[in-house]
C-alpha cells in the first residue's frame, strides 16, 4: 500500500547519496591528483516478480571512480611528474602494505632514500649514492642524480602498475588507492616503455574535477530531491485521506 | 445507493495504483536505462440493470425488464511501457555505453538473460566486462566477453578493440513490441529471441531515463485530485445511507 512512500523514499536517499558525492568531489577541486567519484542509481533486475510488482523505486546507488587524467599543472619541484595514462605509482604503506597513487612528488628522507611526501618508500626503493645531489626525473621516470664527481648519472627507475579494472581499487584518503576485491590483475612496467605512457616532468597531475559538470550534477539532483519530497507528501496526504474515510 | 459507494471506492483503488507507477517514474528520474511506465485507466464494462416483472403476472411472462444501465466506476486496464528515447548524457566513461536502437544483453548469475537499455558497464577483476550488478554483457554468440588491459574503443556496430586488438561484439538485439517483459527497473526479459541490430551504439555516453518529468508531477496531482473527490463523494454517500438507516423511521419521544 506505501509503494508511492517507499519510491519517494528511495530517490530521497539516492539523491543525498549524489549530493555527499559532489559535495566531496567539489571540495577536492584543487586537490593534486584527485580522482573524482560518480554515484548513480541502479535498476535492479528481478525475476520471478508478477507483472505490476516490484517498483521500488531505486534499486540502488552505486559509487564509482572516474579515472580521467587531470590536467598537467607546472611544477617547481625536480622530484616531481605527473602520470599521462591510468597507471599508478606503488609505495609501501606504514603498515607494510603496497599503495597505489598518482601523486608524483617525491622527497628524499635521512638516509637517501626516495619516499612520497609523508615518508613512506617507493616500491621498489631508490636510493641516492652517498654523495649524489640534484636528483630529478625524467619523461621515463629514471631518476637522476650528479654522482660525487660532478657526472650525471641513473639511480633508479620508477615502476608503475595498472589494474585491469581500476575502478574496482579501494580509496583509502590522502590519495592513496589500496587494491580492491574487484581490481583483478595488475601489470607493472616503467613509463614510456610498452604499453605505459611517459610521464611530463616537473609537473603535476591536477584534480580532475570539473566545476561546470559538479554544479550541473548538483542542481539536477536538487531538483529530484524536491520532486521526490513533493511525491512523498501527496503519498502522505493520499493516505490521510484514506484513514479519514470513517470518522 | 451501494452503487455509487463501489463507483468510488474503484476510482480510489485505481488512483491509488497510478500513483505507485507515477512515484516509481518520478523515483527513477535519474536511473540509466529506466523506461517509464504509463497506465490507462478504462472503466468497468457497463452493466444492465433490470428489474423483476410484477408478481401477478402469468408464470410464463416472469421475464426481467431492462430499464437502463450504469457504470461500475473506473479501473487500470493495464500498465505499459513507453519505450521512447532517454535523454544520452556524455559521460567519458569508456565503459559507458548506449544504444539508439535495440537491447544489450546480458546475464545475470542464474543464467537468466535479460535485455537492457543500462550500458553502465565496467570490467571486473578477471577483465570480463560486466554491469555494476556483475552481470556479464554477453557478445554476440552469448559468449562473455573478457577484455584485457588498454584502452577500449568501441564501434557504433558494438565491435569492441582493447589495445588496437578486437575483443569480441556486443550482443545488441530488438524485439518484436509486447515480446518484452519488466524485471526490474531498468531490466527486461523476452521468452523469444531478438533480432540482431547494428549501428546504434555510442560509447562515452548513457541513456538517461526517460521519466518526463513535468507529465508524471502534473499527472501526480491531478490523481491525487481525483483520489480526494471520490474519497468526498464516498463520504457523502456513507452520510445519506447514516440517514436512511439512522433517521428514517425513528420514533422520537
Amino acid at each position: 500500500m506505501t509503494t508511492i512512500m517507499g519510491a519517494a523514499a528511495s530517490a530521497l536517499s539516492h539523491y543525498e547519496r549524489v549530493m555527499d558525492v559532489t559535495g566531496h568531489n567539489l571540495a577536492n577541486v584543487n586537490t593534486t591528483g584527485f580522482k573524482r567519484s560518480r554515484a548513480l542509481s541502479e535498476g535492479v533486475p528481478l525475476t520471478g516478480v508478477a507483472a505490476g510488482q516490484g517498483r521500488m523505486g531505486v534499486g540502488q546507488t552505486t559509487t564509482d571512480l572516474d579515472i580521467r587524467v587531470g590536467p598537467a599543472l607546472l611544477s617547481q619541484h625536480r622530484l616531481s611528474f605527473a602520470i599521462q595514462d591510468d597507471a599508478f605509482m606503488r609505495i609501501v604503506g606504514f603498515d607494510g602494505n603496497i599503495r597505489y597513487t598518482r601523486f608524483g612528488q617525491l622527497d628524499i628522507d635521512s638516509a637517501g632514500n626516495l619516499t612520497d611526501l609523508q615518508g613512506r618508500l617507493l616500491l621498489p626503493p631508490i636510493q641516492l649514492p652517498a654523495g649524489a645531489t640534484n636528483p630529478s626525473v625524467d619523461a621515463s621516470g629514471n631518476v637522476l642524480a650528479m654522482d660525487a664527481a660532478g657526472e650525471p648519472v641513473i639511480v633508479g627507475r620508477i615502476s608503475l602498475a595498472r589494474f585491469v579494472n581500476p575502478l574496482g581499487l579501494e580509496p583509502l584518503g590522502e590519495g592513496l588507492y589500496g587494491e580492491g576485491l574487484n581490481s583483478g590483475a595488475i601489470q607493472v612496467g616503467e613509463a614510456g616503455d610498452a604499453s605505459f605512457a611517459p610521464f611530463i616532468p616537473m609537473a603535476l597531475e591536477g584534480s580532475n574535477v570539473q566545476i561546470a559538470e559538479e554544479f550541473t550534477n548538483m542542481i539536477l539532483a536538487q531538483r529530484a530531491y524536491q520532486a521526490s519530497a513533493q511525491t512523498f507528501k501527496i503519498g502522505d496526504q493520499m493516505l490521510e485521506a484514506a484513514t479519514n474515510l470513517t470518522r | 445507493m451501494i452503487k455509487g459507494l463501489y463507483a468510488s471506492f474503484t476510482a480510489m483503488e485505481a488512483a491509488w495504483q497510478y500513483q505507485d507507477v507515477l512515484a516509481n517514474n518520478i523515483a527513477n528520474a535519474g536511473t540509466p536505462g529506466f523506461k517509464r511506465e504509463v497506465a490507462s485507466k478504462e472503466s468497468f464494462r457497463d452493466a444492465l440493470i433490470s428489474q423483476s416483472a410484477p408478481i401477478p403476472a402469468p408464470l410464463g411472462a416472469r421475464v426481467q425488464d431492462i430499464i437502463g444501465q450504469i457504470g461500475t466506476g473506473s479501473f487500470i486496464a493495464e500498465f505499459a511501457t513507453d519505450y521512447g528515447q532517454g535523454a544520452m548524457q556524455p559521460t567519458s566513461g569508456e565503459l559507458d555505453l548506449a544504444t539508439t536502437n535495440g537491447f544489450f544483453a546480458v546475464q545475470g548469475p542464474d543464467g537468466t538473460t535479460f535485455y537492457t537499455r543500462d550500458g553502465h558497464f565496467s570490467r571486473d577483476a578477471n577483465g570480463d566486462l560486466v554491469t555494476s550488478h556483475g552481470y556479464y554483457v554477453l557478445g554476440s554468440a552469448g559468449e562473455h566477453i573478457t577484455m584485457p588491459f588498454g584502452a577500449t574503443v568501441v564501434s557504433p556496430d558494438g565491435d569492441i578493440a582493447v589495445a588496437g586488438q578486437p575483443a569480441g561484439r556486443l550482443q545488441v538485439v530488438d524485439f518484436a513490441p509486447g515480446d518484452l517483459l519488466r524485471a526490474g527497473e531498468a531490466y527486461f526479459t523476452s521468452a523469444v529471441g531478438g533480432t540482431a541490430v547494428a549501428g546504434g551504439v555510442r560509447q562515452g555516453m548513457l541513456e538517461m531515463s526517460n521519466t518526463n518529468m513535468v507529465e508524471e508531477l502534473t499527472t501526480l496531482l491531478s490523481v491525487q485530485r481525483t483520489f480526494q473527490a471520490n474519497q468526498t463523494i464516498l463520504a457523502r454517500l456513507d452520510g445519506t445511507l447514516d440517514l436512511a438507516a439512522g433517521q428514517i423511521g425513528m420514533v422520537r419521544a
